[in-house]
Order: C-alpha cells, then structure tokens, then sequence
C-alpha cells in the first residue's frame, strides 16, 4: 500500500529525462500526472527504481491546433484539453469522450498522453486515438519516431513503446468536413472503467466503429453505413470476434449485446451528427 | 414511509435515512463479496467492491409518521440506518415484478437483468 524504494528525477530538461531514460531504460519509468501510475506503485503492480517527472517542462506541456491536427504534448493535463475553448468544433469526438475520463478531479491531475502510456483496454482516450487515426510521436535519446495508434496499442496495458522512449505528444486528427463523430459508453458507476466504450466515425461513404472494454486493446472496424441492412450482421460479426471475457463486472455475452446495442446506437448518432 | 417515534433531531434523522439509502441502494446494485472458483477474492479493492457514489444515488423523498413510543420518556425510536433493510427488498420486488421472476439474487447488475430479459444469446453464425 506503500510504493518500494524508487529515486525520483524532476527532470530540467527534455534531454535530461531522454539521457535518465536511456541509462536507466525498462527500470525507469515516465511520471506525468500519476493517476494511474502512483496507485501501481502502492500496489506494487509496477516496481521502478527511478521515476523521471516531466512535469516541469513547458515544451512538453502544449497543446497546438495546427494542419487539422490537435497536438497535445506529454505534460497537458486531460482538464486542459477538456476546458479547451474549441474542442467541440475541434474535434467533438475528444469533446464527447472526455467526460468520460475518471472523475473531473482525476483529469485535472491526469494526462493525455498518461492515459495512451497505460493502454488500459477500456480507457476512453486511446480508444478515440484509434477512431480518428491519431498517432503518437516517441522520442529517445537517439531518435523520434511517429506511430499510429493502430500499431501503438499492441495488448493489454502494452504498447510499442521501448524502454529507453517516452511519448512526447499525440496528434488527435481534427473534426473533417461532412463527418459525424459519436461517442457512447456504458459502465457500473460514472467514472468507472467501461464495460464498453463504443466511438464511431461516418462520412458519406463510410462507418468507423471503435470499441473499447471487450478485447484486450481498442478495436476498430470499418462498417456499413447504418440503414444497410447488413451492418446488424457486421456488428454482430464484429461483437463476437473481440473475443469478450467474463469478469466481475459483466459477462462475455453482456459485452457482445452491449457491441452490438450499443455500437449501433453510436453509429446512427454519428450519422445525424454529420446529417 | 418512516417510524421512528417522535422525531427529536429532523436534519439527523433525514441524515441516517439518506445514508441508509445509499448503502442500500449499494447492497441492492452494486456490492458484492465475490470469488473465483479456485476461492480467490475478486472485490478486494474499491475499484471492484463497488459502493455508490453521489452520482449513483438519487434523492429520497422521505415521507414519516410519528406514532411516539409508549415506552420511552420521550417516545422517540430508533432510526439508525433506517432504510438499509427495507430498500433492497424493494427494489428487488421491483425488479422480480417487472420482469416476472420469483427470485432474484443480489446485486442486480446489469449483466445478470441482461440476461434474463435478452434470454441466452444465440450462437455465432457464421458467414462466408
């Protein structure tokens, strides 16, 4: 209920956290806001000798509307691009789902690119990464990389980040002309993880489906349009292959119904927000 | 609907009655000692035994009756927790009429009510 031993480094400068991460690599790990990071920590689930805190570094801590991207870096509290002055015309999919983020207390201390670092399977954000197409940019002493979310989440709470990396912003793609964005979730309490998180992407032609909660990352689907008739057939093809699980909170076939109910009624209410 | 004798403190017996409220509202919905089959403990933390919050409960309309006690000096009764008992077989009966069930095990979640009104899920088809 206490973390073990750790040495904590605030880090002066971006190249100082780069330089500790690259001596220390897979026994250091990033602290940002430590909404999920420090209660690992007192559970003993994550055992780091070193905690870099990037905290302190304004290049880290913007958040950039620029070439139909939204940019947020390491440091940018979810409150921050929650509060954003434009976010809904922005891009309403982020505006919708990040009320959904644990409780307005944990987003003010909490940050965008934590939440995409932890790859919690029924996490809200990277679950939106992943609809919209976003990527993230990593960066190590050596080198910056930039990887899309389809390739960033790879497991459970595991993603193609290396031990020597540290994420320093996400690009969420910003709202596009004649698109309807939604975004729907359904858990036990309000601020609890979902069970199923669903965010959907329509333009003329085509259905994005993502679903979170189910399989053990984020998941998305291109799908027929709602009123075809085979998309109650698609969902449900897509509903059982996220291969769900039972757990305490819900049972295998609850998720598939929830897939199924759900991201249809995320789909329809995307196309009459883009109607 | 509550009895507890001539009230003596309004604010504290709204108090104990709200309170009671949640807490039943919990044992009704959400709490729940559960263990996998091989016996491990599976709600041994507050992300997992899960105790409604002030966004899970809604206001009760608390309605009482005074009939005071003949046996005490003041004919106050007891109201301590008053509603943990009396809430949770309530919203049962609720649940047990709508949907026609002659018993219903506690907590009521979700997957469990989904179950029974969707019946069993049919199996996959596939297509080619």
């Amino acid at each position: 209920v206490k973390p073990a031993r750790f040495d904590y480094v605030r880090a002066a400068s971006l190249d100082e956290a780069l330089a500790v991460l690259h001596h220390e690599g897979g026994d250091a790990r990033v602290l940002a806001g430590g909404q999920t990071l420090l209660p690992m920590l007192n559970m003993r689930m994550a055992r780091p000798r070193v905690l870099i805190d990037i905290m302190q570094l304004p290049e880290l801590n913007r958040l950039e509307c620029i070439d139909g991207t939204i940019r947020v870096g390491a440091a940018v509290r979810q409150r921050a691009l929650e509060e954003h002055a434009d976010l809904v015309s922005r891009q309403p999919l982020l505006a919708a789902a990040l009320p959904w983020v644990g409780h307005a207390q944990t987003r003010s201390r909490g940050t965008v690119c934590g939440s995409l670092a932890h790859a919690d399977p029924s996490a809200e954000l990277p679950l939106v990464l992943l609809a919209l197409g976003g990527d993230v940019e990593l960066r190590s002493r050596q080198h910056s990389r930039r990887v899309a979310a389809e390739q960033f989440f790879t497991g459970m709470m595991s993603t193609d980040l290396r031990g020597d990396e540290l994420i320093e912003a996400v690009r969420f793609p910003a709202a596009r002309t004649d698109t309807g964005y939604a975004f729907r979730e359904i858990g036990r309490r309000h601020g609890d993880f979902a069970i199923v998180a669903c965010a959907a992407v329509i333009d003329r032609r085509t259905a994005r489906l993502a679903v979170g909660g189910v399989a053990e990352r984020p998941t998305a689907r291109a799908l027929p349009l709602p009123g075809d008739p085979a998309l109650d057939r698609a969902l449900d093809a897509f509903a059982w292959d996220l291969d769900a699980h039972d757990d305490l909170h819900a049972t295998a076939p609850y998720r598939r119904e929830l897939v199924r109910r759900l991201g249809r009624q995320t789909l329809e209410e995307a196309a009459r927000c883009r109607a | 609907m509550h009895d507890c004798g001539r009230i003596l403190h309004p604010a504290m017996v709204a108090g104990q009655i709200s309170g009671g409220f949640a807490q039943a509202l919990g044992a009704a919905l959400y709490e729940e000692y559960a263990y996998a089959a091989d016996g491990s403990f599976l709600s041994g933390t507050f992300a997992d035994y899960l105790v409604p919050t002030a966004m899970e409960v809604p206001e009760p309309v608390i309605l009482h009756r005074q009939s005071p006690s003949p046996f005490t000096p003041l004919g106050a009764k007891g109201v301590g927790e008053g509603n943990c008992m009396s809430t949770p077989v309530c919203i049962a009966n609720a649940i047990a009429d709508a949907l026609g069930l002659a018993e219903l095990d506690l907590p009521a979640t979700p997957a469990k009510l989904a179950a029974i009104i969707h019946g069993p899920e049919p199996a996959r088809t596939r297509h080619s």
